[in-house]
Formats: structure tokens, C-alpha cells, sequence
């Protein structure tokens, strides 16, 4: 009885939490974004049955929920990019994924635990998918539920890649995963085209974190 | 018990190797790429029977093709037909299309198999330790390097502009190519889509 109502408390931090998270990342990011349409993200998260491999009595954690993942336009990578005033006046890391894209699947986790530990140190992390739009509602957000990520994740929707993938920087030439970092003036201080390298990113990090 | 220590041993070494191997696994191009206008020099690899092909020996009269592609990059799979059909069409046109897979994870043998089971009829050669790839700056699958008859690169890039082939509104590979063989300057000779990494062996 404990139990469920500690999962019911959770349940409901997690769904008054959801719409705010939704709302900051949003305006954070400073981005033209669309948000899905269905509102699948905003559920709880489903509770898990109690299986013959799962003892009575053992904690049940339930999974936390992953922000909403909303639709990012050309426009709103210009809006993203741009640095140097409020909100937009931190340093930003963004990170180039798929789901279909095996090394992007390999180094999430590490920039899941790299969310966490620098969000408080003033980063603006957000992860830029390539997957069909479609996937807003469906594998993205399954993919973001098994990492537990709490990065906002957008899908990029555009009919063309390209005056995107200049956008964000003129010499590389698309290749995934992606990931670049820039200081909050808005110059690429780091930047790795393939897995990344969590030490070396990390380093980059502690170091723009702290340049005033 | 000694035996059981020396098979333990062996294995905890074999995981390590196993471990530095993937350590050393690079996804980063090691030269300049090649730039439009530049001759690229002839060059000599081998197909998945391990037969030797030169770029002399392959090249088309009008020009040749080369698409760096690879057997589980989904991107690269989701042109398999186009990329098919690309070398069906301009065969005639004395075109030849070259698949050059230089991902250090999949074996010859595996591009074998995979050539197969997809249909691609076109030749495919392994470039071993990616030195091609080092050479022109091919970084992803699918990548593509149209040489005229001289061997000069005209365009360089995607196929099309959308991996959906129901989303294509423009194919820069087939203007590139229509162009040249209506003896008209190339209109983009560059452009850009998301691909899979070239999985390079590391630098030693």
C-alpha cells in the first residue's frame, strides 16, 4: 500500500512537472519549435506490473519521463544558434543523433550523464534528431525513456538538410553523430563528427563553463 | 587450477585487445578533402572476391562515379535501388557507377552478401584501412565523387535531397550528370544530406 502511493506522489510530481519543463526548454532554447500535436509525451510514465522476477517488497522506480519531443525548423536552428543575449546567452552544446544511427545510440548515455552533471553549471544542452518526423511520438521518445534523457530533443523538419547542416558549421558535411559546442558568444569551441570522446568533451565543458 | 588461470588469463587479455580494438575504431577523416576542378589520381583496390580493379580499368568513357557506401548504414541501404537504377541508366551513357565500401566493421565478405541480397550489380570495392577515404575526404555513407573523362572531380556530395525517395524534389547527382554529358558546366558541384560516419581503422 506504501508502495502505490509513493508511485501515485511520483507519478504526479513527474506530470506537474512535465508542462513547465515543456515550456522552459522551449523558451530556453529560444527556438521556433512545434510541439507534438497528440500530447503523448505528457503522459506519466506507464507503471510496471509486478513480475515473477520482481520481489515483493523491492523498490519499484518507476522510469522518469522524457521532456516533450517537439519539431525543429530551419528557422529555429538560426534561433538556436544565435548567443549572446538572454536566453540564449550560455553556452550551448548540441548533438547530432538517429535512432537508426548505431555510434549516436552508443554514446547517448554518456551525454545523458553529461546533461545532468553540467545543467547546473549553467549549459544549454539540446539534442537535435534526424528521424523521420513521424518519430516525435513514437521511437524518439521510446529511445529518450530507455536513456532516462532529460535534454530537450527536437526532430529536425526540413525538406532539405543542407542549409541546416551549414548553419551550424560550413565544414562539416553531415555525417552522424555530430556534436559541437559553442562558447556563449556563439563560436565552436569543440566539436566531434562520429562517437564522441566523453573525456575530451567534458573538458571542453568544464572549460566554457568557467570562462566568464 | 593452472589451467583454469592460464584460460583466464587469456581471456581477460583477449577482452582488452578486444576493448583497445574498439578504442581504436576512428570515425575522423585524416586528409584535406578533394576539391572540385582537382584531377583524381588513378588508384588500385580490391572487389569483395578480392580481384584487383584500377580506376583505369573501371572508369566509363564519360565519366565514373564513385559512392562510398556501406552494407548497415540505413542511409546508405535507403539508396540502394536509386543507386541500382543510377548505374542501370548511365551505363548506356558511358557512365560507370563504383561502390567503395570502406567501413574498417564490415568485411569483405559481408559486402559480398550484401551486394547480393540487395541487387547491386555495379562493382564494389573494400577500400582496406580507408586510404582512399583518407584521400579524397570521404566521410560518410552515402558519399559520392563524380569524375569526368579526365578524371576531374565535377561534383561531389548526396545522390538526391531526400533519404524518403517519395520527398525527392531535387537529384544534384543526375543534374551533375546530365550536365556533363550535355557538355554544360555542372549548376551545384556540391550539396550536402546526413549519412552514416565512415568507420575508419584508427590512425597508427
Amino acid at each position: 500500500m506504501t508502495r502505490r502511493i509513493l508511485i501515485a506522489l511520483a507519478c504526479c510530481a513527474v506530470a506537474a512537472a512535465l508542462p513547465s519543463s515543456l515550456d522552459s526548454s522551449a523558451a530556453a532554447a529560444g527556438a521556433r519549435v512545434t510541439a507534438p500535436a497528440d500530447g503523448v509525451q505528457r503522459r506519466a510514465p506507464r507503471k510496471r506490473k509486478a513480475g515473477p522476477g520482481r520481489a515483493s517488497g523491492a523498490t519499484l522506480k518507476p522510469a522518469p519521463a522524457v521532456p516533450p519531443v517537439g519539431l525543429l525548423d530551419a528557422e529555429g536552428i538560426k534561433q538556436l544558434l544565435a548567443r549572446g543575449t538572454a536566453p540564449n546567452d550560455r553556452p550551448l552544446l548540441v548533438n547530432f543523433w538517429a535512432t537508426w544511427c548505431e555510434p549516436c545510440r552508443e554514446e547517448f548515455p554518456d551525454l545523458v550523464k553529461i546533461d545532468a552533471d553540467y545543467r547546473t553549471r549553467g549549459l544549454q544542452f539540446v539534442a537535435i534528431s534526424t528521424d523521420d518526423p513521424a518519430e516525435a511520438t513514437k521511437g524518439v521518445p521510446k529511445f529518450l525513456r530507455e536513456m532516462r534523457a532529460q535534454m530537450p530533443t527536437y526532430i529536425l523538419n526540413v525538406t532539405d538538410s543542407e542549409p541546416v547542416i551549414n548553419s551550424v558549421d560550413p565544414t562539416w558535411g553531415g555525417e552522424l553523430p555530430a556534436t559541437f559546442l559553442f562558447d556563449r558568444h556563439g563560436q565552436i569551441v569543440f566539436q566531434h563528427k562520429g562517437r564522441v570522446n566523453p573525456a575530451e568533451l567534458r573538458a571542453a565543458l568544464d572549460k566554457v563553463t568557467s570562462d566568464k | 587450477m593452472k589451467k583454469q588461470q592460464t584460460i583466464a588469463l587469456t581471456l581477460v587479455l583477449a577482452c582488452s585487445l578486444g576493448a583497445l580494438a574498439l578504442v581504436a575504431r576512428a570515425d575522423t577523416p585524416t586528409a584535406a578533402p578533394v576539391a572540385i576542378g582537382a584531377t583524381v589520381a588513378d588508384f588500385t583496390l580490391p572487389d569483395a572476391d578480392g580481384v584487383a580493379h584500377s580506376l583505369a580499368s573501371l572508369k566509363g568513357k564519360n565519366g565514373t562515379v564513385l559512392i562510398f557506401i556501406a552494407t548497415r548504414c540505413p542511409v546508405s541501404n535507403g539508396y540502394n535501388e536509386r543507386m541500382e537504377k543510377l548505374a542501370q541508366d548511365y551505363k548506356a551513357k558511358g557512365v560507370s557507377v563504383v561502390g567503395i565500401n570502406a567501413n574498417v566493421t564490415e568485411p569483405a565478405s559481408e559486402v559480398k552478401s550484401h551486394a547480393a541480397e540487395k541487387h547491386l550489380t555495379f562493382t564494389i570495392l573494400k577500400d582496406e584501412g580507408s586510404k582512399l577515404a583518407d584521400r579524397l575526404g570521404a566521410e560518410r555513407t552515402p558519399e559520392v565523387y563524380f569524375l569526368d573523362a579526365s578524371n576531374r572531380l565535377v561534383y561531389h556530395g548526396r545522390i538526391d535531397n531526400a533519404q524518403n525517395p517519395a520527398n525527392v524534389t531535387g537529384s544534384e547527382l543526375r543534374d551533375a550528370l546530365d550536365a556533363v554529358l550535355a557538355g554544360k558546366p555542372v549548376a551545384k558541384a556540391e550539396a550536402k544530406a546526413f549519412g552514416c560516419t565512415i568507420k575508419r581503422a584508427a590512425a597508427q
